[in-house]
């Protein structure tokens, strides 16, 4: 083989390698917009993730909203057109569902179609290929108040033993987080949270405890909630069975073991522990009998000043 | 000074007076008495041994309540006055007898001399060869007698007692125990005088007057008869050895002189291996948040991320405050793969199997003190999180997809400091779904028809469909009229159904489907990819027919690709 044929070759090899044809990639993720649950006047809002493979210019995006009955309650937090900058792989839109307090019951289904186009002028002679891509949407308005809910994580923060102060008892302060979906319509927490507390081997049950506060998710969204417990357990590691109800059922995602580790008091820096708001009612009322005999003291003592000075004049 | 003086005083007095008689006999007196003429007298002065005035004592009185210390000294004294003015010595015997001015039968201690009417005051060194009750006797002597005994009365009379140390032979513990289980420390110890007790301290140092460790103590124990012995309740958690200081002491405060006393020894706190609660295994989006949501066609999408907590009895800290959990590793799998199916490398699969076993996948894990923080030597919890990626074609798991029975799960471990791991532990009630991800490739996006003559077909062009997500695809196919001043379109125009297109090659223009402006959907049924490097593709075949009398001129059009679910397949 001469020289030439070899350069040739060499040639042939890296145009084949390193060329390659115009490949243009799309995507969304998700591809839906989904909700069952929604009541009048309630507020839907899902994200949906549009995706380029090769973002080397600037795109302009088009959405058509084709949700029959429902195409104004949907907007697009960029708007119906607006640009995928030249770079970004991923570009974020916020499909909000606003039903109107008077939207008929039922279910609406459509799509939004989503279509990209270059900013720079076509090709001459040829036909050019937009890419575009299809979202579905299924919606069901109800007027049903729906409290529904799916666990999606569970865990407990850090704990130290309460302590003695004075003759104040300061309990032990457990804190759960829960991770919760709310699939209903309406604020939701849990029914009940309880605790069976075991010995670290799980072999006797030393106490069950409910939780005594919670926060609420708002509906449709995900999001972590705190749930107190206060007890008496001393430092130590515990095994919990943890119970979150729906109602009168324990909810899906709402049941499981874990570990509990209670360090001694003063152990974790700027830990924020049971406050006396937290004490026994019977210490809480300590407490206000010593405000109020306080108050009564100095409000007698101001009586006097005020009769005194008075009288001087 | 005073008491050499005094001595002096006394000696030149006693020499004076001596001297006196002496010439008073040979002179002053012996002349009268030759002057009252040869009457003699004789007379000789016998000793009188002393007497005490002040009975023998101990000072401090030694009692079976408060003896002595084995190795401290029991003092005695006594005052006595002789009537020759004598000096006298104290002597304290072991029996009630004395021969001459010693003790017949063993002496306890002897003082020496002092003047008559002086406290006299000897000492005795208490022996381990004492008894506990040890009787005396006390005299007063001179140079020629004693007097009769003397065992003085009360608590500072006789006996006194003799406190020995304590034995302490050996010590033993429970050589190796759990974490935060006891340890029982032993002690092979005796008294013959009272009880003994047993402080094992944390550091070397005793305080015999507290008594007490100086510094902290593991477990003390008092009171007891002979060998003490005293538990640990409360192990520390981190595995490793401990020291400790054994410290023997007696109820009269008299420590033992073995060479265990005080010596270090130890004992060891056992690894346990950590456990994980599959409750605490979360498989999380990137965000956090949500279904498994992938981002990236056709590539890896990153930063997902699994959450666990470990549980070591040993704490999350070593006995050096270093980390006890050293390493963690997951598998992540659909959850039709079973555990045994997805743990070693030659069983990745990007649709449903990412075994941390697999050299390609960048898996990182790390403690996490947001999952939930390490809080010390006490604490048994330790939170960890561990982010990976997942190919773009990974199977959806939500529903109307064909695999919505199942769902994604992380199977997690972790290794301690000592390479003691956990099982691998699958994670229940906090695994998720796989969300659809709908993305996918054009390998050109022109077509170019080429030069075409007025009802004529151009030849056949392709467009290739890549199914770059994890789902099928189909297409929603429209177009635009093809013009030569587009996109104004206001002069020559081919209209848009003069394109046809067919699913299969070679079916021609007049089987094909005319192309619309209104947006169609058609059944490309791209199936989902499975080979990561070999993206499932489908291809639309198109035809354009110029129509008759069409002006020459180059025309320009462009027509849309929307990608859809296969909803058929996939769900809508």
């Amino acid at each position: 083989m001469s020289c030439k044929n070899l350069l040739l070759i060499l040639f042939a090899f890296i145009f084949l390698v390193f060329t390659k044809p115009a490949e243009a990639g799309f995507g969304i993720s998700p591809p839906y917009v989904s909700n069952d649950n929604l009541a009048r006047g309630s507020v839907y809002e899902k994200k949906i993730t549009l995706v380029r493979g090769n973002p080397d210019e600037d795109l302009k995006a088009e959405l058509t909203v084709n949700v029959p009955g429902a195409n104004d309650w949907i907007t697009i937090n960029r708007g119906l057109e607006f640009i995928l900058p030249k770079g970004e792989k991923q570009v974020p839109i916020i499909v909000r569902v606003q039903v109107p307090k008077d939207a008929p019951l039922g279910d609406y289904k459509g799509n939004i179609r989503i279509k990209t186009s270059s900013l720079e002028a076509l090709q001459k002679g040829t036909v050019s290929i937009a890419l575009g891509a299809q979202i579905d949407v299924d919606l069901k308005v109800t007027n049903a108040k729906i409290f529904d809910f799916i666990v999606r994580g569970f865990r407990f923060l850090s704990s130290e033993e309460g302590f003695v102060k004075w003759i104040f008892h300061f309990p032990t302060k457990i804190t759960a987080e829960i991770q919760l979906e709310n699939l209903g319509n309406i604020n939701c927490k849990p029914t009940k949270v309880s605790l069976e507390v075991y010995d670290e081997n799980k072999t006797h049950l030393i106490k069950e405890l409910n939780a005594q506060k919670m926060t609420t998710v708002k509906p449709f969204e995900t999001d972590s909630l705190k749930a107190i417990f206060l007890s008496d357990l001393k430092a130590g590691t515990y095994y919990i069975h943890y119970k979150i109800y729906k109602n009168q059922e324990i909810a899906q995602g709402g049941e499981g073991d874990l570990h509990l580790s209670i360090v001694p008091h003063g152990t974790i820096l700027g830990y924020q522990g049971a406050t006396i708001f937290d004490l026994p009612f019977s210490e809480k009322l300590i407490i206000l009998a010593l405000i109020v005999t306080v108050l009564t003291i100095s409000g007698f003592g101001l009586l006097k000043s005020l009769k005194k000075i008075s009288r001087e004049k | 000074m005073p008491n050499k003086f005094q001595n002096f005083k006394d000696h030149f007095l006693a020499l004076f007076l001596i001297f006196s008689l002496i010439i008073t006999y040979h002179g002053i007196y012996r002349g009268l008495i030759v002057k009252a003429d040869y009457a003699t007298t004789s007379v000789e002065v016998g000793n009188a041994v002393p007497s005490f005035t002040v009975d023998p004592h101990e000072d401090p009185a030694s009692t079976n309540t408060s003896p002595t210390n084995e190795g401290d000294n029991v003092t005695f004294k006594a005052t006595a006055t002789d009537n020759n003015g004598d000096q006298w010595k104290l002597l304290i015997c072991k029996t009630n007898g004395v021969t001459g001015t010693s003790c017949s039968s063993g002496t306890w201690c002897s003082s020496s001399y002092v003047n008559s009417g002086s406290e006299a005051s000897c000492s005795y060194l208490t022996q381990n060869s004492d008894s506990w009750s040890n009787d005396w006797y006390g005299f007063a002597c001179d140079s020629q007698g004693c007097s009769s005994v003397s065992q003085g009365s009360g608590d500072s009379g006789s006996p006194f007692y003799t406190n020995h140390r304590p034995t302490f032979t050996a010590i033993s513990d429970c050589g190796s125990a759990n974490p935060n289980s006891s340890c029982l420390i032993s002690a092979s110890s005796t008294d013959s005088d009272g009880t003994i007790s047993l402080y094992v301290c944390k550091t070397a140092g005793f305080s015999t007057s507290t008594p007490g460790c100086t510094g902290d103590t593991w477990c003390s124990v008092t009171g007891q008869s002979s060998n003490p012995s005293c538990t640990i309740s409360n192990v520390p958690r981190p595995d490793g050895s401990y020291s400790y200081y054994p410290y023997i002491i007696d109820s009269y405060k008299l420590t033992a002189s073995s060479a265990l006393q005080g010596t270090e020894q130890t004992y060891d706190v056992n690894n346990v291996a950590p456990t994980i609660d599959a409750s605490s295994i979360h498989l999380l989006d990137t965000d956090g948040s949500g279904y498994l949501t992938l981002l990236n066609e056709n590539d890896w999408t990153p930063n997902f991320k699994v959450t666990f907590i470990v549980n070591d009895d040993n704490s999350c800290k070593t006995i050096t405050n270093g980390d006890e959990i050293t390493s963690a590793i997951i598998n992540v799998r659909m959850s039709e793969i079973t555990q045994a199916q997805c743990d070693e490398s030659g069983e990745y699969n990007a649709n449903n199997c990412y075994p941390a076993a697999y050299g390609s996948w960048n898996l990182v894990c790390a403690a996490s003190s947001t999952v939930n923080s390490c809080d010390g030597n006490t604490d048994t919890d330790v939170g960890w999180a561990c982010t990976f990626p997942l190919q773009y074609h990974a199977d959806p798991t939500v529903t109307g997809t064909p695999k919505a029975s199942y769902n994604w799960i992380a199977a997690a471990k972790a290794t301690d400091d000592d390479s003691a791991s956990s099982s691998l532990v699958d994670s229940t009630t906090y695994s998720n779904e796989l969300d659809k991800f709908l993305a996918y490739d054009l390998a050109t996006t022109t077509l170019a028809y080429g030069t075409v003559g007025p009802n004529q077909e151009s030849s056949e062009k392709n467009t290739a469909v890549l199914a770059t997500g994890n789902v099928g695809l189909d297409q929603n196919l429209s177009g635009t009229n093809m013009c030569t001043d587009y996109p104004t379109c206001s002069g020559d125009t081919i209209p848009v159904s003069q394109q046809h297109y067919n699913l299969t090659p070679g079916q021609g223009w007049s089987n094909g489907t005319a192309l619309s402006t209104s947006t169609v959907e058609v059944e490309l049924n791209c199936p989902k990819t499975t080979v990561t490097n070999n993206p499932a593709s489908s291809t639309t075949y198109w035809i354009l027919k110029i129509p008759t009398n069409q002006p020459t001129g180059t025309y320009t059009g462009q027509n849309t690709i929307e990608g859809k679910v296969d909803n058929e397949n996939y769900g809508s």
